[in-house]
């Protein structure tokens, strides 16, 4: 994978450069380094990464305004900041994890663990989405949102208002922000859990979810029996 | 309300005399109307004394004319041809106006005539005294008091012709009787004195008119009236008597005689029979032992009887006296009873207001020696004192009524003028002061000359005093009058007091009522004063309290600033990230890391000794940042120094000053990877020190607030620069050639800490 760190302080970034190929080893393909802003949007918008990992207190600049511009991209935000008390906030945006500084191999390498998984029950919600929209950064409400359809490099995100917004990230990248609230029953699709109905095979052995709308998704053969068995329980 | 007159300057000066004068003369009016003044009269177109004279016979006046009708002169042709015809009687008339008719207040209703020889009176033609027995003679010129009986309504005011027809003298040429009409005490009426030299002391007392003439030498008696007696006397023993009618309103009682002022040693006599003496008459000081200065001398109820009676005295008068003093000033009687009053009255008063003037006197001195050293308490407190000085005269004249030797009175006079001339010449130094008229010398001696005038020009002795006060009342209420128009509302109550004072000095009644008048108007000034001054406390305390609030005020701001900067230094960026590098370190190059650490360790030494001063020395300040580019540099693995030129190591700056450029210039760093140089210049002209910081690399135009400069850094800077040098200092930050200039400039050399 493709990993974008940006630190403006040199010892600490090389620090977290480093920390970051002792976890990932051999899966780590490209690792730049920017040490700002402009720097770092030239290096994004040419090879976008997998995994940003952003410095919140980059020149002396406020970070929240940094981060949210950013968490509307495909790729995951791992904040690394000494800046505690934004941590909470940044969850609710679609931060993927916080790692305080100073710099813990431990604690970064439980922060990559959440890359590839589902979201953890104990997560943090996420509570708004960050998406770009007309040259600007939107939110949408976590709310507002029935269902995500996905394909391989963007996702539909479907509003209860019937309005359909595009989102960079892909579902899986999705899948591991969203918690307990959402379940991806396709490789294509996440619903909400309260809104299947029923699940019902079809020929062919495919699997179908009612939803309460009244529109049916094709459920996975992968993830049916874990679905089911969450239903019932 | 303050008195605001629309008219020119010099016009409201010219209103307000005119208003005085205009008081003045009513005040002398009502002088006149005062009950108790005799009445006045004023002789008509013939000057008293010298009068037409006029042969005549026995028939009334409208038909006694010359043969051709017209009246003599003593100095026409034909007066001494018409004086040697005799016998003959003669008329005389005279014009004597009447200024008002007798009243119920005036102290007697009866008239008397003084004239020098027997004759008839008639009074607008009708004859108002006993008739001259026919073909008498006169004898000698004695002085005569004829009893008159006007008839009544005959005194109304205005015009009245008398007419005297009296016998021919022959034994002298000089035909000009005096007269006079007295409108007579109740019981002291009368001509004046007469005076005979003793000649021999043990000689016969001259009680009658014989033995006035038995004991007359060849000198020719003179009359002493009563203004004539305060003339020099002849050197001997001599005597004097006078000629009294005891009217029957006198009554049965005892009566006293005193005598207010008699300067001499004395042998009283009433009718003949001594009542008194005090001292012991002489012929030179050597035999004289001086008498009181004033007494009194009972009459025997028997003596003192309706009639006509002799009061005669054997005086001498050989000590020393006041010069222009006569032997006595006027004498009284008074019933037994009317004295004690009247004594009572006259030394109440006095004494309540020597009392008033001490009180006034001792106040404003302590005023002026504890409360505030302004000259108008001084000179005020002067003028009181020069009061008591002439007040307490009268107070030492009251207590010293049984013993004072009239030799020693003049120095109670001299203290009376003492007290008044002070008084007078203190009270115009004090409206000058009091009202701020310029050209206070000028004033004071136009005071001075003034109430030498008053003093060196009154003739009588006893009005010296008051004239001397007048004087110095009158050019005090002249200063007034000229500043009248700048005084402040206070001061024009001082101006209506002394124009108080002064009319009761025209008016002769209780001048030193009007005295107590301007103690109060002074006091009333004073209060005012004190008044403004308490304001003034109040506003100047206020105004403390204000700048005290304020200087709390910034020092709270101080402190914050002090606060926020220990903060941000410390703030959990600035830790964290320096932790963070020195884990790096500490992992990668232990060794480094030791260095790493004892810079972090050197900074924060320095910072902790400086923090709480408000100037320190400027290279301690640099080493300060010199210390934190070290620890940035193993930060950021960047080589950063920090040149300076034209600093010297002498000079004081706040602390952090430097620093916080210095963090501004290495947080704003665009990603230069190379070694970065600071630089910091100082230069100095003559009018102020300046020192120019350059952060090298760093984005220019850009429109960052924090850039700008009012970031809490820099929102420090300023907050140190005010307090060290408040309102002489100016902090500009602006990018130049890829390069960001802050420009901090100080309008005095900094202070050094001693």
């Amino acid at each position: 994978m493709n990993v974008v760190i940006i630190e403006d302080e040199a010892a600490v970034a090389r620090r977290i450069a480093r920390l970051v190929q002792l976890v990932l080893g051999q899966r780590l393909q490209r690792l730049d380094l920017c040490t700002n802003l402009t720097e770092a949007r030239q290096v994004l918008a040419s090879r976008p990464p997998d995994l940003l990992l952003l410095d919140l207190n980059l020149n002396g600049r406020d970070g929240f305004d940094l981060l949210t511009p950013l968490l509307a991209e495909s790729f995951h935000v791992i904040v690394v900041s000494a800046y505690k008390d934004m941590a909470l906030r940044a969850f609710e945006y679609g931060m993927l994890d916080f790692v305080p500084k100073p710099v813990d191999l431990e604690r970064l390498r439980q922060a990559f663990g959440r890359l590839d998984r589902q979201a953890e029950a104990t997560r943090s919600p996420v509570r708004r989405l960050a998406l770009k929209h007309a040259g600007r950064t939107e939110f949408i409400a976590l709310d507002d949102v029935v269902s995500f359809h996905g394909a391989s490099d963007y996702s539909e995100i479907l509003l209860r208002s019937g309005r359909t917004m595009l989102c960079d990230k892909s579902l899986d990248t999705l899948a591991s922000l969203l918690g307990g609230e959402f379940r991806r029953i396709h490789r294509s699709h996440i619903v909400r859990r309260a809104d299947i109905v029923a699940l019902r095979s079809a020929e062919g052995s495919r699997y179908l979810a009612e939803l309460s709308d009244g529109r049916t998704l094709v459920v996975s053969r992968s993830r049916i029996k874990a679905i089911r068995e969450e239903l019932s329980s | 309300m303050h008195p605001r007159f629309i008219l020119a300057p010099w016009l409201q000066r010219v209103a307000a005399l005119i208003v005085l004068l205009a008081v003045l003369s009513g005040a002398q009016q009502l002088r006149r109307m005062l009950p108790g003044g005799g009445l006045q009269f004023e002789a008509g177109d013939v000057q008293r004394g010298v009068i037409r004279v006029k042969p005549g016979d026995d028939s009334s006046w409208a038909t006694a004319t010359l043969a051709d009708g017209s009246w003599l002169t003593p100095d026409s042709a034909g007066f001494a041809a018409a004086m040697s015809q005799a016998p003959i009687t003669w008329w005389m008339r005279e014009t004597l106006t009447l200024d008002r008719a007798p009243r119920p207040t005036d102290r007697s209703q009866r008239l008397y005539l003084q004239i020098n020889q027997e004759a008839e009176v008639f009074w607008d033609g009708i004859r108002i005294s006993a008739e001259l027995p026919a073909g008498r003679y006169g004898t000698t010129p004695e002085s005569r008091l004829l009893e008159l009986t006007f008839p009544p309504e005959s005194l109304a005011a205005g015009p009245h012709h008398v007419a005297i027809r009296f016998p021919h003298q022959q034994r002298t040429r000089n035909l000009s009787p005096e007269i006079e009409l007295h409108a007579g005490d109740a019981f002291l009426v009368g001509p004046g004195w007469e005076v005979v030299p003793a000649g021999d002391p043990r000689g016969v007392a001259p009680d009658n008119e014989a033995g006035i003439s038995a004991a007359r030498p060849a000198h020719k008696a003179s009359f002493l009236t009563a203004a004539h007696a305060r003339e020099e006397v002849p050197g001997t023993a001599f005597w004097i008597r006078r000629q009294l009618i005891v009217t029957p309103q006198a009554g049965n009682d005892d009566a006293w005689v005193l005598f207010e002022s008699f300067k001499g040693a004395r042998e009283v006599r009433w009718a003949g029979r001594l009542i008194g003496t005090s001292g012991r008459v002489g012929t030179d000081r050597a035999t004289e032992v001086p008498g009181r200065a004033r007494m009194w001398h009972s009459i025997p109820a028997e003596l003192f009887q309706p009639g006509r009676h002799l009061i005669t005295m054997r005086v001498s008068s050989h000590h020393p006296r006041l010069a222009g003093e006569g032997l006595l000033d006027d004498f009284e009687i008074w019933r037994q009873k009317e004295v004690v009053s009247r004594v009572v009255r006259a030394v109440g008063a006095n004494h309540v207001q020597f009392g008033l003037a001490l009180v006034s006197a001792v106040l404003f001195l302590v005023l002026y020696g504890i409360v505030e050293r302004r000259s108008t308490y001084l000179a005020f407190s002067l003028c009181c004192w020069g009061a008591v000085l002439s007040l307490g005269a009268g107070v030492w004249w009251a207590h010293t009524f049984e013993t004072l030797l009239y030799p020693q009175e003049r120095w109670i006079v001299w203290l009376n003028w003492t007290g008044s001339a002070l008084g007078a010449a203190m009270l115009v130094n004090y409206t000058v002061l009091q009202l701020r008229a310029g050209a206070r010398w000028c004033w004071n001696l136009v005071g001075a000359l003034g109430i030498g005038l008053a003093f060196f020009g009154t003739t009588d002795p006893t009005a010296r005093s008051a004239a001397m006060f007048a004087a110095g009342a009158g050019l005090a209420a002249g200063v007034g009058v000229v500043r009248l128009p700048n005084a402040a509302r206070d001061a024009t109550w001082l101006i209506i007091g002394l124009g108080m004072l002064l009319i009761t000095l025209m008016l002769e009644a209780g001048e030193a009522w009007g005295m107590a008048g301007l103690i109060l108007s002074a006091a009333f000034v004073l209060g005012r004063e004190l008044r403004e001054q308490r304001l003034a406390r109040q506003a100047a305390t206020l105004r403390n309290a204000e700048l005290e609030t304020e200087r709390a005020r910034l020092e709270a701001l101080r402190a914050r600033a002090e606060a926020e900067l220990l903060k941000a230094s410390i703030q959990p960026h600035f830790i964290i990230n320096t932790l963070t590098a020195l884990m790096e370190w500490v992992e990668e190059d232990p060794a480094g890391g030791i260095r790493f650490i004892q810079a972090i360790e050197q900074h924060f030494d320095l910072l902790l000794r400086c923090a709480n001063q408000s100037l320190i020395p400027i290279t301690h300040e640099l080493s300060l940042c010199r210390a934190f580019l070290k620890i940035v540099g193993f930060r950021k693995l960047v080589d950063y120094t920090l040149a300076t030129d034209g600093i010297t190591p002498e000079e004081f700056v706040p602390p952090l000053l430097f620093h916080t450029l210095v963090e501004n210039g290495v947080t704003h760093q665009d990603g230069h990877r190379g070694p970065v140089e600071f630089r910091l210049l100082g230069d100095e002209s003559s009018e102020c020190r300046r020192y120019r910081f350059f952060a090298p690399y760093a984005p220019t135009g850009s429109a960052d607030p924090v850039r700008k400069g009012r970031g809490v850094g820099l929102g420090y800077a300023r907050a140190r620069l005010e307090e060290a040098y408040p309102g002489r200092w100016s902090l500009r930050s602006q990018g130049e050639n890829d390069c960001w200039v802050t420009t901090i400039e100080i309008t005095a050399a900094p202070r050094s800490l001693s």
